[in-house]
This record gives C-alpha cells, structure tokens and sequence, in this order.
C-alpha cells in the first residue's frame, strides 16, 4: 500500500514538478529499495522479540545445529526482503517498462545482495546492543542510510560532501545497481564492489552476533 | 466541564508517554524539510509553488501531514479503549456522554498543536511570517486537526476486525496525504489526480496554511479554503462523535 499510494501519488507529482530527466522512474527504483529496507532491515524485530520471549531456547532443543540456525536466520532475512520486493517489481515494470535480460539479472542480483546486506546489518544490531539501544540505533541509522542516499535524488542535486557518504552507501548502490538493470544509468562496478564489501562486513557480524548469543544459551 | 478535562488531559498525558516515537516522528519530518525538500528545491519548476521557494512550501504543508498523523489517531486510541475495557471504566466514572466525546476530540486537537510546535519553529524560521499569522494558522490547524480526530474516530469504529482496522487507517493516512497539496502543488499532478485532490480536505487545510502564514493586508483573505475546514471539521466531528456515541450505548459486542 504503501508503494502503490506513492507510486501512483507521490512519485507522479513529484515527477511532474522536478526538473530531472525520468525522476518519476528514478523514485519508483528508490520506492522499490525503500521496500527492501523496510522488510529486511526490520527482520532484527524478529530476532529481539525472540531473544526476549525465550523462543530461542526452543530452538535450541531441535535437532539443529547452532551454525545451521545462525546461517538459517540471516538467509531468512534476506528471503524476507526479496519475496516482497518480486511483488514491488512487477508494479515497477508496468510503469517503468521491461528490463532487458541482462537487465532483469542485474536487478535480481542487486535485490538479492541488498536484502542479505539490509538483514544481516539489522540482524547485527540486535545481536550486539542491549534490548533497550536497539530501536534507538537502528532508528538512526535508518535515517542516516535513506536520507543520505540516492533513493529520492540523484547524486547530481546533492551537496559534495553528501555525494560523498551516499557513494558508500548500500542503499544508493542498491538502488543505482537497480537503475542500470532498468535502463535508466550506466552500471557501475564502485556499487556492486559498496554492495559487496558491506555484505561481507555485515554477514560477519550478524553471524558472528547470533552464534554468540545461542552459546551463551547453552 | 470538569469531565471535559479529565478525558482531556489523559489523552494528552499517555500520547506523550511515547515520548520516543513523537520525537522520533518530528526529526524524521524535519530532516525531510531540510535535507529532502532543500535538495530538490534547485531542481523544481520555476513558478511551480507561486511566491514561495519549494523548501517554504514543504515545510508548512509537512505542518498539516504532522498534523494529521497526531490527531488521526485517536481513532486508533479510541479503538483500543473499546477492545480493552477502558471504555467501560471511563462510563463508571460520573462523566457524561457528551463529555467523553468533546474531551477525546479536543484530546486528539491539543496533543496534535503540540506536536506540531517544535515544526512550526522550523517554518517560521524559513518563511517570513507575523505572530498574528502564527496565531491564526495554528488556529486553522486546531480546527483542522478536530475534524482529523471526528474522521479517525469514525474509520476506527466502523471495522471490528483488528487488522482490517489498521489496513483501512493506514490507506485512508496515505491516501488523504499523498493526493493532497501538502507536499507538492497541484500544478505538477496529472489531471485525473487533480480531481481527487480537489475533493481532500487536507488539500484545503494546507493551502489555508500557507496562504494564512504569509498573509499581508495586500493579499487576497483564502476564505474559500479556510470555509471548506471549517466545514469538514464540522462534519467529521458530528459524524464521529455520533458514532462514538452509538458505540459507548450499545457498549462493546462480546
């Protein structure tokens, strides 16, 4: 609902009133990513309110084993974030048209490699902060990433120093990686080298997080 | 009266128990003015927002979707005070009907002005204004924000089912902001959705705003605007509160 009221209301006009070549396609991609975050970065909900109410402690009496779990969970987060985003995909490409095949690849593999960064960074907040920092943190740097990005305006519009941050920024990569699938920029390997740089850092510490707080249950 | 403020005041005092999430709400809102709205203020059409830069504009139309949000709510409030009982303890109390009801919906319009606050530094400071506009434009807001608590009330009450009540709330919040003139003008919308943003009180609430704001005695009063508030505040309240009424006689279905 909440992409197709501002895809049909918000992007349009907005589209309409700004003086930049295919903006309203440029915020359906920066929608899309939006919808990504929203999915997977808040799957860290999931595994605090599990911490808290000791589902945990049940999951360690199946038969499966912690690093099964831990890899389970961050995959889960990711999955999450790219079953939404098929639906947001197909709305893109009725209004934005179809991508090529190379396009489409380019779009899935951005999809997947920002949901698995988007999850394992919220899975690795909640595994290293205390109960209470979490929705504080995580709040914060929710901002920091969308609004010093290029999911709502192109580099171009932005101050340099902002151009700066936002180069590095995952959800700029994602969204730009998204945008050459489409059609609509150059691919760029700086994003996919962002996207997988933070992948890396972030998987790590999100496994890392939730294998350490399944051994102190144990 | 005294049933008046008792209502009144708890309202207020447990939404500012979630001290947190209206903070939160506020710097989101303020960031979107000064990061988003600055940014592609150089890139709007020129002419596309009349006299104001795009920056001025957003930042009193985000005063009405502030607004909204705060008051709106108190369907949802309203809501839970059914599902879990309070209603009951509240028609314990020797208050009357009518009290409950006009405490809630100015419950509702006080703590939304008081949201709005810390934002209406910010767009005072953007757009040059006088007191007396200040005053004014908070005064259309208070009414604006009446009738927001007789609509959210009455979408609030017309579902019983949980979840369909978020849902209907949820679209009826994005649909009314989103197709409105709060965030962009409607110079810039297409046509079909020009249509729909004629007939959206939150259309007129912020064009009232703004043209009250920046008010000089050269300038034409936006009395047609303000007329459709006022209104849609009486309306929305007489509609909510009979609802409300209704549901506080039949008492919660088991």
């Amino acid at each position: 609902m909440f992409f197709i009221t501002g895809a049909a209301f918000w992007a349009v006009s907005l589209g309409g009133l700004v003086l930049v070549p295919n903006y309203f396609q440029f915020l359906i991609v920066g929608l899309m990513v939006l919808g990504i975050y929203n999915t997977s970065f808040n799957y860290m909900n999931v595994v605090s309110t599990e911490a808290r109410r000791g589902y945990k402690k049940y999951l360690m009496a199946l038969p499966l084993s912690r690093a099964g779990l831990t890899i389970g969970r961050v995959l889960a987060g990711a999955a999450e974030g790219i079953v939404y985003v098929a639906i947001l995909f197909a709305f893109a490409v009725a209004m934005i048209g179809f991508p090529s095949l190379v396009g489409s690849l380019t779009i899935i593999a951005a999809v997947i490699i920002t949901s698995f960064c988007l999850s394992s960074l919220g899975l690795a907040i909640a595994t290293h902060f205390k109960p209470e920092m979490i929705d504080p943190m995580s709040d914060a740097l929710g901002i920091a990433l969308i609004f010093f990005s290029t999911l709502y305006y192109p580099p171009s519009l932005m101050p340099q120093p902002m151009r700066f941050v936002a180069a590095g920024n995952l959800l700029s990569a994602g969204a730009d990686l998204m945008r050459a699938g489409f059609g609509l920029q150059q691919v760029s390997v700086l994003d996919l080298a962002v996207l997988v740089i933070w992948g890396l850092a972030f998987g790590v510490l999100s496994v890392r997080g939730y294998y350490k707080q399944l051994n102190e249950l144990a | 009266m005294d049933g008046v403020r008792v209502v009144l005041e708890r309202d207020v005092r447990t939404f500012f128990m979630n001290f947190y999430a209206i903070g939160f709400r506020n710097i989101v809102v303020v960031l979107d003015t000064v990061i988003f709205a600055f940014i592609l203020s150089a890139a709007v059409r020129p002419g596309a927002v009349g006299n104001m830069t795009y920056l001025q504009f957003f930042a009193l139309g985000s005063l009405v979707v502030s607004i909204f949000w705060a008051s709106y709510n108190i369907g949802r409030d309203v809501y839970w005070d059914r599902e879990s009982g309070f209603l009951n303890y509240l028609m314990s109390l020797p208050i009357s009907r009518t009290e409950i009801i006009v405490g809630r919906s100015f419950g509702g319009s006080f703590r939304a002005i008081m949201t709005a606050l810390p934002l209406y530094v910010l767009a005072a400071i953007l757009v040059p204004t006088t007191a007396l506009n200040i005053l004014e434009s908070l005064a259309v807001l208070f009414v604006f924000a009446l009738g927001l608590c007789g609509l959210g009330i009455t979408a609030a009450l017309s579902v019983r089912d949980e979840t369909r009540a978020r849902l209907l709330n949820t679209f009826i919040s994005l649909v009314l902001i989103r197709s409105s003139t709060a965030l962009y003008p409607i110079v810039a919308m297409p046509v079909w959705l020009q249509v729909g943003t004629r007939l959206n009180p939150v259309t007129y609430a912020s064009d009232s705003i703004r043209s009250v704001t920046v008010y000089s005695p050269q300038a034409v009063i936006p009395g047609f605007d303000i007329s459709i508030v006022l209104i849609f505040a009486g309306v929305a309240s007489v509609l909510g509160s009979w609802l409300f009424s209704r549901m506080i006689e039949g008492g919660p279905a088991e």
